[in-house]
């Protein structure tokens, strides 16, 4: 499945992965090719994440996306015809999403000054030496591993929270000018999970059985919880996204 | 040249010209470690394609009658009753063709040690409805990934609170069953057994020692009313491993029977079906190269189901 092309020199992200000999003596990822995906948002989905915002962590409800692979035979992708353009193949998964209320983000999103969100390396499959793409995120960068070990990654968490709510605040826009957004926070759902908080607060309050030292870091953990919770602000869409001008000389 | 033996003869002066670097030893070729979790028993047939003409299958559902609907009390003695109505909805379940292939040259073939001490050709054919069985569970952990729910948060280890949060959520759902199947990689387990530490109501012998057992290969713990299997094909998203609960029938696989292929294959007499896994293996050759080969063709498709049949929830958390 071709990886729409994303305009590389806009986006601090480069298409293909920084120089692997660092992360694996092969050169290539020792891992599985695995298929290019959506970035999918449910619209009762949020969970809590930090943006800096003058050099402090603010919290935020964020948008939870999960990544819907694109494999022929799941979930409505098609083996193409011969001939057939490659979106065909996925048409039908994307349309069954939407029409189950979620929020398909095209490959070719351009969310603030980040184009495109799919990134892809060259990568080899460490036991049958079948050779592909790995296809990942574009906040993740592989761990070097040892021979044998299941691929890991890095992630740049500060800047995919930012990222997601850019997402928020200004939708996205796509390289044929259409354009899209998040739905904004339910108000009911946010309050769902901030009642599950409180419950287990509650819950480890009302422990016997504990040692002291263990009961308290479960309660203070679980009051750190209920304050972040509370206390993250919930961000509305503002409108299109406005490149910050040059400051003047 | 000659070697000469300065008395006494020893195993480092004869090995050179008599004796072996090594042999083997007299057993069959062993099998690495690999996971051998079946889910064809988690996942119902929901049809085969086979002479439809179509590549995709439909699911119909309906709802609002029955007990989802009650009479609505009338006011009057001749009040007409408004004749209500009903819903109908459906999924879709498409088929996709999967190839594996295996090639060996004719000069292998005759001198490599022949299974079960080596492996060849046959014993390569022979391994093919294990990749099928391999390829069903991928496609099914695949297909989880696109459920809509989710329980526990990006980047934070499963603790007991998600776990009661997946409980509440199925509990929750209206017409749940009370019954529901969970496919999780190992290492939600070891977050969840660790999670346990400090729940003195569930540090019960039985608990502990089922998560602590609980292995890829082997089957379901029960946990708070949850069937619980182990999996390290769990997809993972942007550090994260991707686990799912389920009931039962949540994720569906389709086929195409492979029997219309007989005599239309180039080498009817060396082609193999199945056709209740829609795989066909044939074998072929290449004189010019002297290679011989095999090549297996399946067809299949995984489908996820609606919510609204089947309570579903994906289990996030971190994968590190």
């Amino acid at each position: 499945m071709p990886v729409p092309t994303t305009a590389a020199e806009q986006s601090p992200y480069p298409i293909e992965s920084a120089d692997m000999a660092a992360v694996s003596s092969d050169g290539v990822l020792q891992a599985a090719p695995n298929a290019v995906f959506h970035l999918v948002h449910s619209p009762e989905n949020w969970e809590i994440g930090e943006v800096e915002e003058n050099g402090k962590p603010v919290a935020y409800w964020l948008p939870e996306l999960r990544e819907c692979r694109v494999v022929p035979g799941v979930n409505l992708c098609r083996t193409l015809r011969r001939g057939e353009d490659p979106a065909e193949a996925y048409l039908g998964q994307v349309a069954w999403l939407q029409k189950r209320g979620d929020v398909v983000l095209p490959m070719d999103a351009i969310v603030g000054d980040v184009h495109g969100y799919v990134r892809r390396t060259p990568c080899q499959d460490p036991i049958t030496r079948v050779t592909g793409h790995y296809h990942f995120d574009a906040w993740a960068a592989p761990k070097p591993s040892r021979p044998g070990r299941a691929p890991k990654f890095w992630r740049d968490s500060a800047a995919h929270n930012a990222w997601r709510l850019t997402l928020v605040r200004h939708g996205w826009a796509r390289p044929d000018g259409t354009t899209g957004r998040i739905p904004d926070p339910d108000p009911d759902a946010l309050a769902a999970r901030i009642d599950r908080a409180q419950y287990h607060l509650a819950r480890k309050e009302a422990e016997t059985g504990l040692p002291e030292r263990a009961y308290q870091h479960e309660v203070d953990a679980r009051v750190a919880t209920v304050e972040r919770a509370t206390g993250a602000k919930v961000p509305r869409y503002v409108g299109p996204y406005q490149a910050p001008k040059a400051a003047k000389q | 040249m000659a070697t000469t033996v300065v008395s006494p003869g020893s195993y480092s002066q004869a090995v050179t010209d008599l004796g072996y670097s090594y042999v083997f030893a007299e057993e069959a070729i062993r099998e690495q470690l690999v996971e051998k979790l079946s889910v064809l028993g988690m996942m119902p047939l929901l049809g085969d394609l086979v002479g439809l003409g179509t590549d995709s299958i439909r699911i119909t559902r309906y709802g609002g009658i029955g007990f989802a609907e009650q009479f609505t009390a009338m006011s009057t003695e001749t009040e007409a009753i408004v004749p209500s109505g009903w819903t109908t909805n459906t999924d879709t379940a498409t088929i996709a063709r999967y190839g594996l292939s295996k090639e060996e040259t004719y000069q292998g073939a005759m001198l490599n040690r022949p299974s079960p001490a080596g492996v060849d050709l046959d014993s390569l054919v022979a391994a093919v409805p294990d990749s099928v069985l391999k390829t069903l569970r991928v496609l099914m952990l695949t297909s989880a990934t696109s459920i809509s729910g989710v329980v526990g948060t990006s980047g934070v280890a499963w603790t007991f609170d998600s776990e009661l949060n997946l409980v509440t959520s199925f509990n929750e759902t209206v017409g749940f069953s009370g019954q529901a199947v969970t496919y999780r990689h190992p290492e939600q387990y070891s977050d969840l057994a660790a999670s346990l530490r400090n729940e003195p109501s569930f540090q019960v012998p039985e608990v502990m020692s089922a998560i602590q057992g609980l292995k890829s290969n082997s089957g379901a713990f029960s946990f708070l009313g949850f069937e619980n299997f182990s999996s390290h094909d769990v997809q993972a998203s942007a550090g994260d491993h991707i686990g799912a609960a389920f009931a039962p029938g949540a994720i569906g696989w389709v086929r195409a029977s492979t029997l219309p292929l007989v005599g239309r294959v180039r080498n009817p007499a060396t082609a193999m079906y199945v056709p209740d896994m829609g795989l066909v293996i044939e074998r072929d050759s290449e004189s010019n190269e002297a290679t011989a080969k095999y090549a297996a063709n399946l067809w299949v498709g995984t489908a996820l189901l609606s919510s609204t049949l089947f309570p579903q929830y994906r289990i996030r958390s971190v994968n590190d």
